[in-house]
């Protein structure tokens, strides 16, 4: 009986009643991968940020801080003057002193590493360092919108001890 | 009339039905896959095209890379063929407004079609590409009597 149910379902049909059936299934295998997926993007999509072409998406703090929580991203500092504070784990790449910063933490990172990136809230100077990590081959980037302040009001934490390594 | 499929009075043989729907339908999985991978690089893809207001960008890069995976498996395992043939045949027809669009306002950009990140530029051979499986899926959507799946 349910073999049969089975069969005529997805046995051929009339189009008004298999077409909304196909609609319905790509609908919702999209809305559980979008479910799945941290971070996730945005339903509502911030046209300024694709105006400033960016190298890399932008991540809300809720979001990164869900992949923080998750550990399944490296943070990056590109902030140009630090203040001693830090998200923690965080590695340092200052957009002044990239290569030197980058021969350091050299080791430490694969191009398949997923990376967010965060600056002081300017997403094109955060974007710059993007870009030249996307130069050596990584391709997983993401920038956090906003700073540490806003980091820290979304409910993520802050070290003030020196980044990693 | 066990090995031909009837269509609209012609005679669709087995073995050209099976390699039209593995293309339409591989043409299409093997579409999918980059974008559901990389679905903002695919909604930064669509951005360039400028056709999609911000409240569609998202939402559209999330669903039709999924929309063109089920219907792509279901054109080549022949289940709801005819539903699977009318949204590739629908899907064709945006993708080939938005590339004429595109060429229309002399846009540089990348496609997005099978790579989201170093695609195929826009042009005119697109147009003949998607006219090609546009011609395939109505055959298979014309297609009426015998239905078997893999």
């Amino acid at each position: 009986m349910v073999n049969s149910r089975k069969v005529k379902l997805l046995s051929a049909g009339p189009l008004w009643r298999e077409a909304p059936l196909l609609l319905g299934l790509a609908l919702v295998l999209a809305a559980g991968a979008w479910f799945a997926r941290t971070p996730r993007l945005p339903l509502i999509a911030d046209m300024s940020l694709y105006e400033m072409d960016l190298a890399a998406p932008v991540l809300e703090p809720a979001a990164a801080l869900a992949a923080f929580r998750d550990n399944t991203h490296i943070f990056v500092d590109t902030r140009a003057v630090d203040d001693g504070r830090r998200i923690p784990g965080a590695m340092v790449l200052r957009p002044d002193s990239f290569d030197e910063d980058f021969r350091e933490i050299f080791d430490f990172l694969v191009p398949e590493d997923p990376l967010i990136l965060y600056g002081d809230g300017n997403l094109l100077l955060t974007s710059n360092v993007a870009q030249q990590l996307e130069a050596r081959g990584f391709t997983e980037l993401s920038l956090l919108r906003g700073d540490l302040d806003a980091w820290a009001a979304a409910g993520g934490d802050l070290s003030t001890e020196g980044g990693a390594p | 009339m066990t090995n031909a499929t009837p269509v609209r009075g012609l005679i669709l043989p087995d073995w050209l039905e099976l390699i039209v729907r593995f293309l339409v339908g591989g043409t299409f999985v093997y579409a999918s896959v980059d974008k559901i991978l990389h679905p903002d690089a695919f909604a930064q893809a669509i951005f360039h095209y400028r056709m999609l207001p911000p409240a569609l960008l998202h939402p559209t890069a999330l669903v039709l890379p999924w929309l063109e995976l089920v219907a792509g498996l279901a054109m080549i395992l022949g289940f709801w063929r005819r539903a699977a043939a009318f949204w590739i045949s629908v899907m064709l027809v945006v993708f080939m407004v938005a590339i004429a669009s595109a060429l229309s306002r002399g846009l540089d950009i990348s496609c997005g079609c099978f790579h989201t990140e170093a695609g195929h530029a826009v042009g005119l051979s697109l147009l003949f590409r998607d006219v090609a499986l546009l011609a395939g899926a109505v055959v298979l959507w014309a297609a009426r009597g015998v239905r078997r799946t893999l």
